[in-house]
């Protein structure tokens, strides 16, 4: 039998087997980037590679990891575990492109604070991975460089927009992943790809160095391949930040302390808006054996109605692209970036740069965000879309008096086929109805996987109030426990 | 043909904090190119804003010195355009909640007073220097452009009158006023050179029963008083001559050609201006309450017009003085300081309005950038009183203490200048005026009393000005008297 | 809701700086009257007397002190643009066309 490859496993694994000393940092990292160069021509999960840099970090470690030991101190959690970064996070010095070509070479002169803190946890960073353009997307398709494949099966999506994250996690390129949620793009690929992704209360992650989507709903978050390395992430990238102003102000929490609860008496609802038309069968059936599971657990479930969620998606798209058409404003070509050539005035430069340099998905959503902000709409479409907001918070308000948790399908329906809604924006957008809401109201979810159908994994969203992360890993992680799920693609071997 | 001139005036001033409006690079003027930006200010991806506190409070002392209501509750706003010194495509402003509202200036002219309403002042952040390469480095002749982002991000505040100004002369004592406010306020160096206080304006003329028109244009870069004056003198007349040939008035946006002392339209952009105002998602909203209200109050100087009035009864000046006195607050708290430790104002105000004046416009500096402090002058007044120097020969000591910043009795001990006010000493130089001049006397005896001067202007030339004046005076009559007997 | 218009979506590409295609601005006003329709939906609600959210996080007060930090050097803060002169970022004509 083949020897249990370091890639497979947890970083809580990991930790312990370096404390150990029963491998080194060294050897993490070698594991990972071979299964990187066995996969990677297949699964596509990374726009730019790091992997001599990581080879390098990975041997300076091994020194502190020594010396750490040798003193008699233990291996600080995560260090030297193997990390992928979406696209849209800024890393100095390393490229960063947001998935479009107005960004293609761009590498920049500073890091994001969730990169120096993963710096200072000695986090080693593997590389940039794919997403949709802008993170505008739920498929990755939207990504000007190419499409990755969902591990489950190659041509089926791996969702998006952080699917080179979730990809990456789900075979084993990497044993964890930052991504960015503005409406589900941690969750939704989360689920499809069968990992767990958390996208943290707005605020609790700072937004600095984060390209901005949609800067009122936009969060970091974390995608593992299980709860507990899911609260180990949190604990290193949570916390305040005075360069973000929209950063709470909060005292840090240890989120592994919530693992070892039980859910005895915990209420549960079922958000009934989010079980109906549109989402497929199969996924309904794993949803409510999921309350089961949590009934024996000794919660109480139940079905709770949020009238309000069913105009969520509509207000989402009128406020997500509004934000976003006036934070893609600054790719002028200017400072960064693309610059068209050949031009006659500044303004043919603005146009032609920006023309070429986005693609059709974020042209559609800046043409729609400009449209309802400008004048004569503004009232009708963006300030009634944030009144409606305002009902949608006010209803998880109400609700959650009553209950401590909120569940629902992270998705409609599994991963679809690559290509399937590629030509028409609006099913596409209605991949996100579940996760969308969420966003809106600012407060955190979980997507765990929770049952597979054809061959392709499913995914169940938790939810808290705000700040209740620590409620959330708690909820999850005895799910998980109970739950039996193989995480195939792990196992996978790939031919070209 | 009768018209009616409505002007609004908005002011742009640029703040004297430390350190930009949203990130820490400096705001220092005059550093080269590029030198003092950062990601936030260069606009780059995933960077974001952070309000500079002291900019608020200096916009709040601000709305409160021209009499505005503070907003309890405000914030900014993405102002979206496309402009190349703009680094993010929108400019962080304010929109419907600024941090002032409904204020008012009074004016005096020709000791007329006139309110003008402040609408808004309102806190933003500046755009980029763009440079202009070519003979002129204007705009129009450039062949070609470049950006230096050492300006993009210091704290902008605008000033927005309602157009309640009727004429340049009312134009120009607004101006005025607001620039000595807001240099009292101690906000802004105001340097108009350096395009820390700029002016933009709003004017439309009608014909007095055109009630409903609302036609006005917009006249920028008026970056001086004279261009200011200048400006709106021409635009004025050329809208009324427009109206007076029966034609009619467009909405445009014009611009002050300083060569040629006229106004031009600026090249209209083909799509009408549309800011998509939204709420910044990137900066929380602001609560100003009572208490942060009154700390800022408490830092508020006494403002130009009631220091002016309080000044003028506190040391019964002449207007005149008063005036020229309290032009600049450096200059109000000179006179001041000297008007504590010496009692006849009066001669501390003929002085400082007189010769003070005088040199300080000859070497084109200001009273604090002056080498006489208070106490030289005050020093100065005491010997002259005392009779240790003439009039005239202080005179000659001011100008020494402004050259050198010496103290008087050092001047005059140097230079040798004690006036001389022993009696028998001064008694022996008239003898000798008298008796060398018996035709004079003569003259004098028959009743001419005027020749008085001259006997003084002989003794006074003998002693070099240095015979206490009025001892020469009372010696010189009572020889005098004598012989006529 | 009324229909985007082909000068609507004109006139949104001038606003936004872009350069469409004519096939380009037929495809966008389709695609955006079916998201339109879709979103349009929120004037079913009726929202008088309720406040609009803008952040779902209720933050007020939020500053830094008046500190100079230390910007980036020249060469950084040049390093990513196309075009340079004399240590400035070099325009295209500045003439409205």
């Amino acid at each position: 039998m083949e020897k249990e490859r370091l890639f497979r496993l947890s970083a809580k694994k990991l930790t312990e087997l370096l404390s150990k000393r029963e491998i080194s940092n060294l050897d993490i990292v070698n594991d990972v980037v071979e299964r990187t160069q066995e996969v990677e021509p297949i699964v596509k999960s990374y726009i730019t590679t790091n992997m001599h840099g990581a080879i390098a970090s990975a041997k300076k470690i091994d020194k502190l990891i020594y010396k750490s030991i040798f003193k008699g101190n233990k291996v600080e959690p995560l260090m030297g575990i193997p990390i992928a970064i979406k696209d849209n996070i800024s890393t100095e010095g390393m490229h960063t492109t947001c998935g479009s070509k107005i960004l293609a070479g761009y590498r920049p002169i500073y890091n994001a604070t969730v990169i120096k803190n993963l710096k200072n946890s000695k986090i080693v960073i593997m590389g940039k991975t794919n997403m949709d353009e802008f993170a505008m997307g739920s498929s990755t398709e939207n990504s000007s460089f190419w499409s990755t494949h969902n591990p489950w099966n190659l041509s089926n999506v791996p969702g998006g927009s952080s699917g080179g994250s979730a990809a990456a996690v789900a075979v084993g390129e990497v044993i964890l992943a930052l991504g960015s949620d503005t409406g589900g793009s941690v969750r939704q690929p989360a689920s499809l790809c069968g990992v767990v992704g958390l996208k943290p209360t707005y605020g609790l992650v700072s937004r600095y160095g984060l390209i901005a989507f949609a800067s009122s709903l936009d969060q970091i978050g974390p995608i593992t391949r299980n709860v507990e390395d899911c609260a180990l992430l949190l604990n290193v990238i949570a916390g305040h930040d005075p360069l973000d102003s929209t950063s709470v102000l909060k005292e840090k929490e240890d989120y592994t302390e919530y693992l070892k609860q039980n859910i005895n008496g915990l209420k549960i609802g079922l958000i009934k808006e989010l079980m109906g038309k549109g989402i497929s069968n199969s996924v309904k059936d794993s949803v409510y054996k999921a309350m089961d599971l949590f009934s024996s657990l000794g919660a109480f479930c139940e079905e709770v109605s949020l009238p309000s969620l069913k105009f969520a998606l509509s207000a989402y798209y009128i406020i997500a692209p509004a934000e976003a058409s006036s934070n893609l404003a600054r790719y002028d070509g200017i400072r960064y970036g693309l610059r068209a050539k050949r031009v006659k005035s500044f303004r043919s430069m603005y146009r032609k740069t920006r023309s070429k340099g986005f693609g059709d998905e974020v042209k559609r959503r800046i043409m729609l965000g400009t449209y309802a902000l400008s004048r004569g709409y503004y009232e009708a479409y963006y300030l009634q879309a944030q009144k409606v907001r305002t009902l949608i918070i006010n209803d998880y308000k109400r609700v959650f008096r009553n209950f401590d948790v909120l569940i629902s399908p992270t998705t409609p329906t599994v991963a679809f086929k690559i290509g399937e809604r590629s030509e028409d924006p609006l099913t596409m957008y209605l991949s996100d109805a579940c996760t969308i809401p969420v966003n809106l109201a600012g407060i955190p979810a979980i997507s765990i996987p929770c049952g597979v159908d054809n061959g392709l994994p499913i995914g169940l969203q938790i939810m808290t109030p705000h700040f209740k992360e620590g409620l959330l890993i708690k909820t999850a992680y005895n799910f998980e426990k109970n739950f039996s799920f193989k995480l195939k693609p792990l196992y996978k071997k790939y031919r070209e | 043909m009768d018209f009616e001139i409505k002007i609004g005036l908005e002011t742009h001033v640029e703040l004297l904090t430390d350190s930009k409006m949203f990130c820490g690079c400096s705001t220092k003027f005059g550093s080269p190119p590029n030198t003092q930006t950062c990601p936030i200010c260069l606009g780059h991806p995933g960077t974001l804003p952070v309000i500079n506190k002291k900019a608020i409070n200096y916009t709040i002392k601000v709305a409160l010195a021209l009499n505005c209501k503070i907003a309890n509750f405000t914030q900014f706003h993405r102002k979206n355009y496309f402009y190349p010194d703009l680094p993010k495509g929108y400019q962080i402003s304010q929109y419907d909640l600024p941090v002032g509202l409904n204020g008012y200036l009074d004016i005096e002219l020709d000791g007329n007073k006139k309110r003008i309403r402040i609408s808004r002042v309102h806190i933003e952040e500046d755009t980029a220097k763009l440079i202009h390469f070519g003979k002129t480095g204007r705009i129009s002749e450039a062949v070609g452009s470049g950006l230096d982002f050492n300006r993009s991000g210091i704290p902008l505040l605008e000033i927005v009158s309602a157009p309640d100004i009727e004429n340049v002369e009312q134009a120009k004592a607004y101006v005025v006023l607001l620039k000595r406010i807001l240099e009292y306020l101690e906000i802004s160096d105001c340097n108009m050179e350096e395009g820390k206080f700029r002016i933009d304006t709003n004017i439309s003329v009608r014909k007095k029963e055109d009630i409903y028109s609302k036609v006005r244009t917009e006249l920028k870069n008026l970056n001086s008083f004279r261009f200011l004056e200048k400006g709106l003198s021409y635009e004025i007349k050329r809208q009324k001559e427009i109206l007076s040939k029966g034609q009619k008035l467009y909405m445009e946006t014009r611009h002050f050609d300083s060569e040629t002392m006229t106004t031009k339209p600026m090249r209209v952009k083909e799509v009408a201006e549309d800011y998509r105002y939204f709420p910044e998602p990137d900066l929380v909203p602001m609560i100003i309450d009572k208490k942060w209200v009154e700390e800022i109050k408490k830092t508020i100087p006494e403002l130009p017009y009631r220091r002016a009035k309080r000044i003028k009864e506190q040391y019964n000046l002449p207007n005149n003085d008063v005036q020229i006195i309290t032009s600049t607050k450096e200059m109000a708290d000179f006179f001041e300081f000297c008007a504590k430790t010496y009692p006849y104002p009066k001669k501390i105000s003929n002085w400082i309005t007189g010769d003070m004046l005088y040199y300080l416009n000859q070497e084109q500096i200001q009273i604090e950038e002056c080498k006489i402090k208070p106490q030289n002058l005050v020093e100065m007044l005491r010997m002259i009183d005392k009779g240790l120097i003439s009039g005239k020969i202080a005179k000659s000591v001011f100008k020494d203490m402004f050259k050198t910043g010496e103290m008087p009795e050092t001047i005059v001990r140097r230079k040798g200048l004690e006036q001389i006010s022993d009696v028998e000493k001064i008694s022996n130089i008239i003898d000798e005026v008298i008796n060398g001049n018996p035709d004079v006397v003569k003259q004098y005896l028959s009743g001419k009393e005027q020749v008085l001067a001259f006997f003084i202007g002989q003794v006074m030339k003998k002693t070099k000005g240095k015979a206490n004046p009025r001892i020469v005076n009372d010696i010189l009559k009572k020889k005098l008297k004598r012989m006529s007997f | 809701m009324e229909k985007i218009s082909i000068e609507d979506v004109k006139h949104v590409a001038k606003l936004a700086e872009l350069d469409l295609t004519e096939e380009e601005i037929n495809k966008f006003v389709d695609q955006l009257n079916i998201v339109l329709e879709h979103a349009g939906k929120i004037s079913e609600i009726d929202t008088s007397g309720v406040e609009p959210t803008s952040h779902a996080i209720d933050f007020k007060n939020v500053f830094r002190d008046d500190i100079v930090k230390k910007s980036v050097n020249k060469e950084d803060a040049l390093s990513n643009s196309q075009k340079i002169v004399q240590d400035l970022f070099e325009l295209p004509l500045m003439i409205e066309e």
